[in-house]
């Protein structure tokens, strides 16, 4: 079960429009804890027990790549699921992304159907896991 | 007789229709021949945003406060009051964003991989824009928006990249 949630995003509209997707998507009951930029993100997550990471890639600071490198290659922080969002989402960043350990890449502009999708998608995955 | 499409215009009218439907709800409509200048200098917003891989370039969107306020009352949701100021240029720079990615992924297709720079934005006329390549307008709600393509790395692109179509006439 989905409780805390972190989203990191430069944007707060991009952030406001995440959080919505999220609500509409079955998770309005989850705390959800915002972060500006990667750096702040990877310090949440460290001093959460976050369910989930929802990360933008173009942030300053730390861009997401590096955050997801940082968590997936951090062997107390890479259980925590992350979807990455973004504006540059060719297919070869897509494969590169997932390979680092995304379990889902959406492209903006994002919708709650989309994250729907997605959650699905990483309910299966954690099904398949306890298996 | 065999038209040849401007890559570059297919692919901004593209990403600024499924951008600004897709995040504000807004259908847009281009439109031919508008006057270059929106409304007096006091009232617009603009919003910069760089590409730097794989051609250089900027994406400019210039749109009338009233419109950007608009804009960001359709994504925010209900708001009593006025918006802040800061939050309609974050809004922009987010429209940005988005139209900017949406537009390198209608140009290059989903292989090739681009990328993004930060969006500035500012009030007023946006500042001198030398090698601009393209200027659209569009229109919605009652108010117009120009996006122009600037760089002349993008000409090259759209020379590699242009499409030809048969038109029936």
């Amino acid at each position: 079960m989905i409780k805390t949630i972190i989203i990191a995003d430069d944007s707060r509209t991009a952030r406001m429009v995440t959080r919505r997707c999220l609500e509409i998507a079955g998770l309005g009951d989850a705390e959800i804890l915002e972060a500006a930029d990667g750096q702040e993100a990877l310090d949440l997550v460290k001093n959460h027990a976050a369910d989930l990471l929802v990360t933008d890639l173009n942030m300053p600071h730390m861009e997401g790549s590096a955050l997801l490198r940082a968590i997936k290659s951090s062997p107390r922080l890479n259980a925590v699921p992350v979807m990455v969002i973004s504006s540059m989402s060719s297919q070869a960043r897509e494969h590169e992304l997932i390979k680092l350990g995304a379990f889902a890449v959406l492209p903006k502009p994002v919708s709650p159907a989309a994250f729907m999708e997605a959650l699905e998608l990483l309910s299966e995955n954690s099904i398949a896991g306890e298996k | 007789m065999i038209e040849r499409e401007d890559p570059i215009k297919t692919a901004v009218t593209t990403a600024v229709c499924a951008t600004m439907e897709g995040m504000a709800f807004e259908q847009m409509e281009s439109i031919e021949g508008a006057p270059d200048q929106l409304e007096s200098e006091d009232k617009n917003l603009w919003v910069s945003l760089e590409i730097v891989n794989p051609c250089r370039g900027q994406v400019i969107i210039e749109l009338p406060w009233v419109y950007a306020d608009l804009v960001a009352r359709a994504m925010y949701g209900e708001i009593d009051g006025d918006i802040p100021e800061e939050v309609i240029q974050d809004t922009l720079a987010e429209l940005s964003n988005t139209l900017a990615g949406r537009f390198m992924l209608e140009l290059l297709g989903p292989d090739l991989d681009y990328g993004l720079g930060f969006p500035i934005t500012g009030k007023g006329f946006c500042p001198s824009i030398e090698d601009r390549i393209q200027s659209l307008h569009f229109a919605g709600s009652g108010h117009n928006l120009r996006v122009d393509v600037v760089g002349n790395d993008f000409k090259e692109f759209s020379e590699k990249l242009t499409k030809t179509s048969e038109v029936m006439t």
